[in-house]
């Protein structure tokens, strides 16, 4: 089931009292407001909210740039351990869903970059706690960033899009692919490395770009 | 709400990538105040649960959460199966009031260990393979110990504790489960099916990775994803963490044979390296010798094996004193 950020279902179900007597005098109350509220009262019961609210969406759009299930499921659970464990809750200054866009889509860019160029960006993850400021353009860059992969996917050759879809997206293994496309596994092997290295020669442009702005 | 709001439908076409450049000039502008980005992301998010690019499913959210409920970023040896005891030992006065109680703690944690968890250790110049429940094998170096959950280690991910030095092969199981090797600091590698080598002494935390994938938590909120070939160690003391490609990560496994390879390795690590697997201690009287270079392969089943290899090498005498203290003579001692 699916709840958009305009349905307050989900909070009239959290029977929350402020909810409640707020939204009886009829006034719009933002659901971040009322997560927020509730991290002051049961922060535990609070989490499981913005958790169950967020955690789903935030794969989606974290698989955008890793296209792949588990690694984008990774990303969005330690934005979260970090979040909870390290109590950023008391921290985060924008709203919740602001920060855990930010910090999913930072931490979604770093990998990529790191597995198809292999820059030590090692340093660069500890940021979960101060996520670095982002210029409009800096934003905006990241969902070209998405379409640019997407693009660069559906160009691809339809084997080596199949295998490298099935083997990153479905976690398939060489074998069982070579299976269903009825090919043999070192041919699969290279056309997901084939895939790889088209992703890689055709994001360096794009890389520099967010790079220049990062570090200028 | 502001005159110049961006309406949704610009956004949504941009975040389709259909937009114009004259609405990303549009949005770019707009987004300079917090409130527009604060609107910006609700949007996406509005935007996202319209298009998802794949179905999660309840149960599988649930799970994740648990996940992270259950799993503190780096749960401790320490606190996971000994009772903390700074905390209590840190103010006096409670220290008579807690004694009697902290002393039962302990008895039960202590019980507890031997109960839930099964130990295996290895000697100085022992090493010991093992297979899990789950079809893995781990080779335990000298001076090492394994700690394995007796009833919970399919639970949510398979986990072991290490202390010292151990090579895993790690099998993948049908439902994907996890395989975490946690260790008494901030450093745990998290496996889906692989062979590599993990390393935790005083000094350092390393990992060389042959086979598959793994992803090293080495600090509190840092991670990496490591690939075959690759070492990754992190010092304990600086914190400074270094990946590097090797050229042959099975030397990384050598002592599995009982040899070991030096490539230009400084002699004050291969004392620590003596330290850790046959329990010597080198005095090394001064640092000219200390960061002498040594190469090459040493096979040494017992300590003095490599000694003897080494006194030839660095043109030293080495003697052991008390308590396995070796002193190392620089210049050659006649005896007559």
């Amino acid at each position: 089931m699916h709840y958009s950020w305009d349905d307050t279902a989900v909070y009239r179900r959290e029977t929350h009292p402020a909810f409640l007597s707020e939204a009886m005098e009829g006034k719009i109350v933002d659901d971040e407001e009322i997560v927020r509220r509730m991290f002051r009262d049961d922060p535990r019961k609070a989490f499981e909210v913005l958790f169950k609210r967020h955690y789903d969406r935030l794969c989606n759009h974290a698989i955008r740039f890793v296209v792949s299930k588990d690694i984008a499921e990774d990303i969005v659970a330690e934005v979260f351990t970090a979040f909870w464990h390290r109590r950023l809750f008391e921290q985060v200054a924008t709203s919740y869903r602001a920060y855990l866009y930010r910090a999913v889509r930072y931490q979604a860019y770093n990998y990529l970059k790191w597995e198809l160029h292999r820059s030590d960006s090692l340093e660069g993850v500890d940021i979960l706690m101060h996520l670095p400021e982002q210029n409009p353009d800096e934003i905006l860059h990241y969902n070209e960033l998405h379409h640019k992969i997407d693009e660069v996917i559906l160009h691809l050759p339809t084997q080596s899009r199949k295998a490298f879809l099935m083997h990153r997206m479905e976690g398939k293994k060489y074998g069982e692919i070579a299976e269903s496309l009825g090919i043999s596994v070192s041919a699969v092997e290279r056309l997901v490395s084939r895939a790889l290295s088209k992703l890689r020669s055709e994001l360096k442009g794009f890389w520099l770009g967010l790079l220049f702005i990062f570090w200028i | 709400m502001d005159s110049n709001q961006v309406p949704k439908s610009i956004l949504f076409a941009f975040f389709e990538g259909k937009a114009t450049a004259m609405q990303r000039k549009m949005i770019e502008e707009w987004l300079e105040t917090p409130a527009s980005r604060e609107y910006f992301y609700q949007c996406l998010d509005e935007w996202e649960g319209q298009h998802p690019q794949y179905i999660l499913s309840e149960e599988h959210v649930h799970q994740a959460f648990n996940q992270i409920l259950d799993n503190p970023p780096f749960e401790r040896l320490e606190s996971a199966i000994k009772p903390v005891h700074k905390t209590i030992f840190g103010s006096k006065q409670w220290l008579i009031a807690a004694s009697l109680t902290l002393m039962m703690l302990t008895m039960s944690w202590v019980f507890r260990k031997t109960i839930f968890f099964k130990t295996y250790h290895t000697d100085f110049a022992q090493t010991q393979t093992l297979t899990l429940q789950d079809g893995s094998t781990v080779t335990l170096n000298a001076n090492s110990s394994l700690w394995v959950p007796r009833f919970e280690f399919y639970k949510d991910q398979r986990e072991v504790w290490l202390e010292g030095e151990a090579e895993f092969k790690v099998t993948h199981t049908h439902d994907h489960k996890r395989f975490v090797v946690k260790t008494d600091s901030d450093f745990a590698i998290e496996v889906l099916g692989t062979e590599f080598v993990v390393q935790t002494r005083k000094k350092q935390n390393s990992v060389v990775l042959n086979h598959g994938k793994v992803k090293v938590n080495y600090a509190l909120g840092k991670a990496l994803y490591m690939k075959p070939g690759e070492l990754f160690v992190v010092n304990k003391q600086s914190g400074k963490a270094e990946l590097k490609q090797v050229a042959k990560p099975h030397q990384y496994s050598a002592w599995k044979q009982h040899e070991f390879y030096f490539d230009n390795t400084p002699f004050v690590e291969v004392a620590e390296l003596i330290h850790d697997q046959f329990g010597l201690k080198m005095s090394i009287p001064d640092s000219a010798l200390a960061q002498r270079k040594i190469t090459g392969y040493f096979k040494a089943k017992r300590a003095e094996d490599m000694l003897s290899a080494l006194q030839m090498l660095l043109e030293v005498r080495f003697e052991r004193k008390e308590n396995n203290v070796i002193e190392i003579h620089t210049r050659p001692i006649i005896n007559l």
